[in-house]
Protein backbone atom coordinates (compact mmCIF):
# COMPACT_ATOMS: atom_id res chain seq x y z
CA UNK A 1 0.00 0.00 0.00
CA UNK A 2 1.33 3.44 -0.88
CA UNK A 3 1.47 6.00 1.93
CA UNK A 4 -0.61 9.10 1.46
CA UNK A 5 1.42 12.16 0.53
CA UNK A 6 2.06 14.52 3.44
CA UNK A 7 -0.07 17.69 3.41
CA UNK A 8 1.80 20.72 2.17
CA UNK A 9 1.70 24.21 3.68
CA UNK A 10 -0.17 27.04 2.01
CA UNK A 11 1.01 30.65 1.78
CA UNK A 12 -0.69 31.52 5.06
CA UNK A 13 0.40 28.44 6.99
CA UNK A 14 1.97 28.67 10.40
CA UNK A 15 4.00 26.69 12.89
CA UNK A 16 3.44 26.16 16.62
CA UNK A 17 5.92 26.35 19.46
CA UNK A 18 4.98 25.00 22.90
CA UNK A 19 6.31 26.63 26.07
CA UNK A 20 5.81 26.59 29.86
CA UNK A 21 4.53 29.96 31.08
CA UNK A 22 4.09 29.54 34.78
CA UNK A 23 5.27 32.99 35.69
CA UNK A 24 4.64 35.35 32.91
CA UNK A 25 2.72 38.47 33.70
CA UNK A 26 2.25 39.04 30.00
CA UNK A 27 -0.85 37.01 30.52
CA UNK A 28 -2.23 39.98 32.39
CA UNK A 29 -0.71 42.86 30.50
CA UNK A 30 -0.05 41.46 27.01
CA UNK A 31 3.67 42.07 27.16
CA UNK A 32 6.08 40.22 24.83
CA UNK A 33 6.61 36.50 24.86
CA UNK A 34 9.81 35.33 26.54
CA UNK A 35 12.66 35.30 24.03
CA UNK A 36 13.84 31.98 25.44
CA UNK A 37 10.74 30.33 23.94
CA UNK A 38 12.46 30.52 20.55
CA UNK A 39 16.08 29.97 21.51
CA UNK A 40 17.31 26.38 21.26
CA UNK A 41 18.81 24.88 24.39
CA UNK A 42 22.50 25.71 24.09
CA UNK A 43 25.44 23.32 24.16
CA UNK A 44 26.87 22.97 27.68
CA UNK A 45 28.89 19.76 27.52
CA UNK A 46 28.73 16.20 26.16
CA UNK A 47 26.12 15.31 28.78
CA UNK A 48 23.99 18.38 28.06
CA UNK A 49 24.38 18.93 24.32
CA UNK A 50 21.23 21.03 23.99
CA UNK A 51 19.09 21.04 20.86
CA UNK A 52 21.67 19.58 18.50
CA UNK A 53 19.15 18.94 15.70
CA UNK A 54 17.37 22.28 15.90
CA UNK A 55 14.38 23.93 17.54
CA UNK A 56 11.30 21.74 17.97
CA UNK A 57 8.08 23.01 16.40
CA UNK A 58 4.80 21.61 15.13
CA UNK A 59 3.44 22.20 11.65
CA UNK A 60 -0.02 23.71 12.10
CA UNK A 61 -1.19 22.28 8.78
CA UNK A 62 -0.71 18.80 10.22
CA UNK A 63 -0.89 19.11 14.04
CA UNK A 64 -3.84 20.26 16.10
CA UNK A 65 -3.33 22.97 18.72
CA UNK A 66 -4.24 20.39 21.37
CA UNK A 67 -1.54 17.96 20.26
CA UNK A 68 1.06 20.68 19.78
CA UNK A 69 0.40 22.18 23.22
CA UNK A 70 0.54 18.91 25.14
CA UNK A 71 3.88 17.91 26.61
CA UNK A 72 4.52 14.29 25.57
CA UNK A 73 6.48 13.61 28.77
CA UNK A 74 3.99 14.93 31.36
CA UNK A 75 0.73 15.09 29.33
CA UNK A 76 0.42 18.60 30.77
CA UNK A 77 -1.05 21.26 28.52
CA UNK A 78 1.37 24.15 28.02
CA UNK A 79 1.03 27.51 26.30
CA UNK A 80 1.29 27.74 22.54
CA UNK A 81 2.65 30.38 20.19
CA UNK A 82 2.16 30.56 16.45
CA UNK A 83 4.36 32.06 13.72
CA UNK A 84 3.65 32.26 10.01
CA UNK A 85 5.84 30.18 7.71
CA UNK A 86 6.33 33.39 5.72
CA UNK A 87 8.21 34.86 8.70
CA UNK A 88 10.47 31.82 8.83
CA UNK A 89 11.26 32.24 5.12
CA UNK A 90 12.05 35.94 5.65
CA UNK A 91 14.48 34.98 8.42
CA UNK A 92 16.14 32.37 6.18
CA UNK A 93 14.91 29.54 8.39
CA UNK A 94 13.76 26.17 7.11
CA UNK A 95 11.42 23.47 8.38
CA UNK A 96 12.63 19.87 8.55
CA UNK A 97 9.82 17.32 9.11
CA UNK A 98 10.47 15.13 12.14
CA UNK A 99 7.23 13.27 12.95
CA UNK A 100 7.03 11.57 16.34
CA UNK A 101 4.68 9.05 17.91
CA UNK A 102 3.03 11.92 19.79
CA UNK A 103 2.83 14.42 16.94
CA UNK A 104 2.78 13.67 13.21
CA UNK A 105 3.36 17.37 12.54
CA UNK A 106 6.49 17.64 14.67
CA UNK A 107 9.38 19.30 12.86
CA UNK A 108 12.65 21.09 13.48
CA UNK A 109 14.16 24.41 12.52
CA UNK A 110 17.64 23.02 11.84
CA UNK A 111 19.41 26.39 11.64
CA UNK A 112 18.62 26.97 15.33
CA UNK A 113 20.86 24.22 16.69
CA UNK A 114 23.23 24.03 19.60
CA UNK A 115 26.18 22.63 17.66
CA UNK A 116 26.61 25.68 15.44
CA UNK A 117 25.61 27.77 18.47
CA UNK A 118 28.96 26.92 20.08
CA UNK A 119 30.49 29.55 17.80
CA UNK A 120 30.16 32.96 19.50
CA UNK A 121 29.04 34.77 16.32
CA UNK A 122 26.48 32.11 15.54
CA UNK A 123 25.28 32.21 19.15
CA UNK A 124 24.57 35.94 18.80
CA UNK A 125 22.73 35.29 15.54
CA UNK A 126 20.59 32.69 17.32
CA UNK A 127 19.84 35.16 20.14
CA UNK A 128 18.77 37.83 17.65
CA UNK A 129 16.76 35.40 15.53
CA UNK A 130 14.94 34.28 18.68
CA UNK A 131 14.03 37.92 19.40
CA UNK A 132 12.74 38.32 15.82
CA UNK A 133 10.66 35.15 16.16
CA UNK A 134 9.11 36.17 19.44
CA UNK A 135 8.30 39.62 18.05
CA UNK A 136 6.47 37.96 15.16
CA UNK A 137 4.71 35.34 17.29
CA UNK A 138 1.08 35.27 18.26
CA UNK A 139 -0.08 33.61 21.44
CA UNK A 140 -2.88 31.23 20.63
CA UNK A 141 -3.17 29.38 23.91
CA UNK A 142 -2.30 30.39 27.45
CA UNK A 143 -2.07 27.64 30.00
CA UNK A 144 -1.45 29.42 33.28
CA UNK A 145 -1.85 27.59 36.59
CA UNK A 146 -5.06 28.54 38.40
CA UNK A 147 -3.15 30.18 41.24
CA UNK A 148 -1.58 32.71 38.88
CA UNK A 149 -4.79 33.93 37.28
CA UNK B 1 36.05 45.51 30.87
CA UNK B 2 34.28 44.86 34.13
CA UNK B 3 31.42 47.30 34.41
CA UNK B 4 28.02 47.09 35.98
CA UNK B 5 25.02 46.88 33.71
CA UNK B 6 23.59 50.05 35.08
CA UNK B 7 26.79 51.99 34.50
CA UNK B 8 27.91 50.79 31.12
CA UNK B 9 27.22 52.21 27.68
CA UNK B 10 24.21 50.90 25.87
CA UNK B 11 23.03 48.88 28.80
CA UNK B 12 22.49 52.03 30.80
CA UNK B 13 19.74 53.11 28.43
CA UNK B 14 18.07 49.76 28.63
CA UNK B 15 18.31 49.14 32.31
CA UNK B 16 17.40 52.62 33.47
CA UNK B 17 13.99 52.26 31.88
CA UNK B 18 13.39 49.13 33.85
CA UNK B 19 13.81 50.61 37.28
CA UNK B 20 10.55 51.24 39.03
CA UNK B 21 10.31 54.49 40.89
CA UNK B 22 8.08 53.49 43.73
CA UNK B 23 8.33 57.03 45.03
CA UNK B 24 5.75 57.87 42.40
CA UNK B 25 7.85 60.32 40.45
CA UNK B 26 7.36 59.14 36.88
CA UNK B 27 4.23 59.10 34.85
CA UNK B 28 5.01 55.65 33.53
CA UNK B 29 5.40 54.17 36.99
CA UNK B 30 2.20 55.81 38.15
CA UNK B 31 0.30 54.61 35.13
CA UNK B 32 1.59 51.09 35.60
CA UNK B 33 0.78 50.96 39.29
CA UNK B 34 -2.75 52.28 38.85
CA UNK B 35 -3.59 49.69 36.19
CA UNK B 36 -2.46 46.45 37.74
CA UNK B 37 -0.47 44.70 40.41
CA UNK B 38 2.25 46.64 42.18
CA UNK B 39 5.96 45.95 41.91
CA UNK B 40 5.82 44.28 45.33
CA UNK B 41 2.89 42.07 44.24
CA UNK B 42 4.70 40.96 41.10
CA UNK B 43 7.97 40.16 42.82
CA UNK B 44 6.09 38.27 45.55
CA UNK B 45 4.15 36.33 42.89
CA UNK B 46 7.37 35.52 41.05
CA UNK B 47 9.10 34.20 44.15
CA UNK B 48 6.02 32.24 45.23
CA UNK B 49 5.92 30.68 41.78
CA UNK B 50 9.58 29.62 41.95
CA UNK B 51 8.99 28.18 45.42
CA UNK B 52 6.12 26.15 43.95
CA UNK B 53 8.45 24.88 41.21
CA UNK B 54 10.91 23.95 43.91
CA UNK B 55 8.29 21.92 45.77
CA UNK B 56 6.83 20.26 42.69
CA UNK B 57 9.49 19.84 39.99
CA UNK B 58 7.57 17.04 38.29
CA UNK B 59 5.18 19.55 36.71
CA UNK B 60 7.94 20.07 34.15
CA UNK B 61 9.20 17.76 31.47
CA UNK B 62 12.72 16.43 32.06
CA UNK B 63 13.98 18.98 29.52
CA UNK B 64 12.37 21.99 31.21
CA UNK B 65 12.79 20.99 34.85
CA UNK B 66 14.87 23.62 36.69
CA UNK B 67 17.93 22.36 38.53
CA UNK B 68 17.41 22.71 42.34
CA UNK B 69 20.66 24.68 42.74
CA UNK B 70 19.70 26.95 39.84
CA UNK B 71 16.27 27.50 41.36
CA UNK B 72 17.84 28.42 44.70
CA UNK B 73 20.12 30.93 42.97
CA UNK B 74 17.19 32.33 40.99
CA UNK B 75 15.20 32.91 44.19
CA UNK B 76 18.26 34.58 45.77
CA UNK B 77 18.61 36.82 42.73
CA UNK B 78 14.92 37.69 42.78
CA UNK B 79 15.12 38.76 46.43
CA UNK B 80 18.23 40.77 45.68
CA UNK B 81 16.63 42.60 42.73
CA UNK B 82 13.33 43.04 44.52
CA UNK B 83 15.07 44.52 47.59
CA UNK B 84 12.01 44.29 49.85
CA UNK B 85 13.94 45.91 52.71
CA UNK B 86 14.53 48.91 50.43
CA UNK B 87 18.25 49.00 51.12
CA UNK B 88 19.03 50.45 47.72
CA UNK B 89 18.28 53.91 46.41
CA UNK B 90 14.94 54.09 44.60
CA UNK B 91 16.65 54.44 41.23
CA UNK B 92 18.55 51.18 41.76
CA UNK B 93 15.51 48.98 42.41
CA UNK B 94 14.53 46.62 39.66
CA UNK B 95 11.04 46.20 38.29
CA UNK B 96 9.72 42.66 38.40
CA UNK B 97 10.58 40.83 35.20
CA UNK B 98 8.08 40.46 32.40
CA UNK B 99 8.64 36.73 32.55
CA UNK B 100 10.48 34.01 34.40
CA UNK B 101 10.64 30.76 32.50
CA UNK B 102 12.52 27.49 32.67
CA UNK B 103 14.90 27.82 29.73
CA UNK B 104 15.95 24.19 29.41
CA UNK B 105 18.60 21.88 30.86
CA UNK B 106 17.94 23.11 34.38
CA UNK B 107 18.25 26.83 33.61
CA UNK B 108 15.91 29.69 34.47
CA UNK B 109 15.60 32.94 32.50
CA UNK B 110 14.37 36.30 33.81
CA UNK B 111 13.36 38.75 31.08
CA UNK B 112 12.55 42.46 31.19
CA UNK B 113 11.02 44.37 28.28
CA UNK B 114 10.71 48.11 27.82
CA UNK B 115 9.92 49.34 24.33
CA UNK B 116 12.56 47.94 22.00
CA UNK B 117 14.89 47.05 24.87
CA UNK B 118 15.14 43.57 26.32
CA UNK B 119 17.34 42.29 29.12
CA UNK B 120 17.66 38.59 29.88
CA UNK B 121 19.41 37.21 32.93
CA UNK B 122 19.69 33.46 32.72
CA UNK B 123 20.70 31.48 35.77
CA UNK B 124 22.92 28.72 34.40
CA UNK B 125 24.31 27.15 37.58
CA UNK B 126 24.67 27.67 41.30
CA UNK B 127 25.55 31.33 41.67
CA UNK B 128 26.26 31.69 37.96
CA UNK B 129 24.30 33.59 35.36
CA UNK B 130 24.60 35.24 31.98
CA UNK B 131 23.18 38.59 30.98
CA UNK B 132 22.18 39.59 27.47
CA UNK B 133 21.09 43.11 26.62
CA UNK B 134 19.20 43.72 23.37
CA UNK B 135 18.24 46.97 21.70
CA UNK B 136 15.96 46.92 18.66
CA UNK B 137 16.55 43.21 18.21
CA UNK B 138 20.35 43.42 18.29
CA UNK B 139 22.62 42.09 21.02
CA UNK B 140 24.36 45.06 22.66
CA UNK B 141 26.04 43.22 25.52
CA UNK B 142 26.46 39.61 26.51
CA UNK B 143 28.49 38.15 29.33
CA UNK B 144 28.66 36.16 32.54
CA UNK B 145 27.55 37.24 36.00
CA UNK B 146 29.07 35.77 39.15
CA UNK B 147 28.11 35.43 42.78
CA UNK B 148 30.23 37.51 45.10
CA UNK B 149 31.69 35.08 47.68
CA UNK B 150 31.38 37.68 50.44
CA UNK B 151 27.95 39.18 49.85
CA UNK B 152 26.51 35.95 48.32
CA UNK B 153 24.79 38.16 45.76
CA UNK B 154 24.97 37.55 42.03
CA UNK B 155 26.78 40.64 40.89
CA UNK B 156 25.27 42.64 38.08
CA UNK B 157 28.59 42.93 36.33
CA UNK B 158 29.24 42.15 32.69
CA UNK B 159 32.70 40.78 32.02
CA UNK B 160 33.67 40.73 28.38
Amino acid sequence: MTALPEPTPSDNSSIYRRFPADWWHSSRTKKPLPQRVFRPRPWQNEDKPGDTDGLSISRAWISSAKTASTCPFTSRQLSLASISTKTLVELALTIKPDPTEHDDGHALIPELNSLLGREPDYQLWIEETAIALRNAATIILEAIPQAMR
Amino acid sequence: MNSTISQSGSATRSVSRLYVDTGGATGTALAASSMGPTREDLWRDAIDCMLRWSGNPSIFSPIDQPDPAVLESAIDLAFDLWDPEKNRPVTMRWAAPTSIVPSGDGRIAFEWNAGTDTIIIEIVGQGAATATVFHAGKVMEHGPLRRDPLTRKIEMALKS
